[in-house]
């Protein structure tokens, strides 16, 4: 399992880290954050997270869960749908 | 690869919420929807409604066709494994044989001393894990099961109902650290189980025991 923030483009994914950052009081800024957040999560375009998850299939794993914290949010269920089909 | 979604069902996930999640999982192809298994949120204890895991997933998978759903993992401090067992075949039947359970020891305590479950200290906890690991199986693998552990004992049960998937639901095992992971651990002194019967394995943090899922007419597949 894997935290995942994911957009059409990086821009959205940005924009959906924003959101999940605000969601909760923080101690740290947005930046740093996210450099944090980075190191257990995917986040970027469908494109760059699928790249990732290349590079995971190639260490071996099989399957991966995708942590989408923004429940209300569907349309990361639609790029998770879209990635399990080009990862085939 | 095969690409699920994971849902923290503890942090406000509402029933209406869980239907428009699998609903959109089912309508873009997304494989399987795990989901935690809490019973109290951990940004928002009394705003954010937790509802209980294996009920959320029967109802969900009544509502679906093609979604496969699991638990990444139910704490073995939660439900007794007898119950569990039952539960999550119930919930296969229902769903026509697309569930998977995912187990662990547990390890909220927050979650534990608030609403009465029993959380002693971690070794007694993967004990009993281990314990569950091999029960469920047996529940859902043999005839009649006898069983007597530090934890749990089973006399004659007739290991009803059998799960739809053959031979069984994948069962996945979550755990991190060196004991986390070690598992399965060597029987308990006063197990019945036959070492033939103890399968899974753990190097990941969640692992199948299984490579697919069978389709639930293969009845006739041979057991593990």
């Amino acid at each position: 399992m894997t935290g995942c923030l994911i957009g059409d483009t990086r821009a959205d994914a940005l924009e959906r880290a924003r959101q999940l950052y605000e969601r909760v009081q923080r101690d740290a800024d947005f930046d740093a954050w996210l450099d944090g957040y980075a190191h257990r999560a995917l986040i970027g375009s469908i494109d760059e997270v699928a790249e990732r998850l290349r590079e995971y299939e190639r260490a071996g794993c099989e399957r991966v869960m995708l942590q989408h914290l923004l429940h209300t949010d569907l349309e990361p269920v639609r790029l998770i749908g879209r990635l399990g089909q080009q990862l085939v | 690869m095969r690409v699920a979604l994971m849902i923290e069902g503890q942090e406000g996930v509402t029933w209406e919420h869980w239907c428009a999640l699998a609903d959109a999982c089912e309508e873009h192809g997304v494989d399987t929807l795990f989901r935690s298994d809490h019973y109290i949120s951990q940004s928002n204890e009394t705003g954010n409604v937790a509802h209980d895991a294996w009920t959320t997933l029967a109802g969900l998978a009544a509502r679906t066709t093609t979604l496969r759903f699991g638990t990444l993992v139910s704490p073995a401090t939660f439900r007794l494994p007898g119950l569990l067992a039952n539960a999550v075949a119930t919930v296969d039947h229902i769903s026509g044989g697309r569930i998977e359970l995912g187990l662990g020891a547990g390890w909220m305590e927050r979650e534990h001393r608030a609403y009465g479950f029993p959380f002693p200290e971690t070794g007694v906890r993967l004990e009993m894990f281990a314990e569950q690991l091999e029960i469920v199986h047996r529940l859902w693998s043999d005839e009649r099961v006898d069983f007597r552990g530090r934890h749990y004992t089973l006399e004659d049960a007739p290991a009803q109902p059998k799960p739809l998937q053959q031979p069984h639901p994948p069962l996945l095992v979550g755990g991190s650290g060196t004991r986390g992971t070690a598992l399965p651990p060597p029987a308990s002194p006063t197990s019945t189980t036959r070492p033939s019967s103890r399968r899974t394995t753990s190097r990941g943090s969640a692992r199948r025991s299984r490579a697919r899922p069978s389709k639930p007419d293969a009845r006739s597949a041979s057991r593990p």
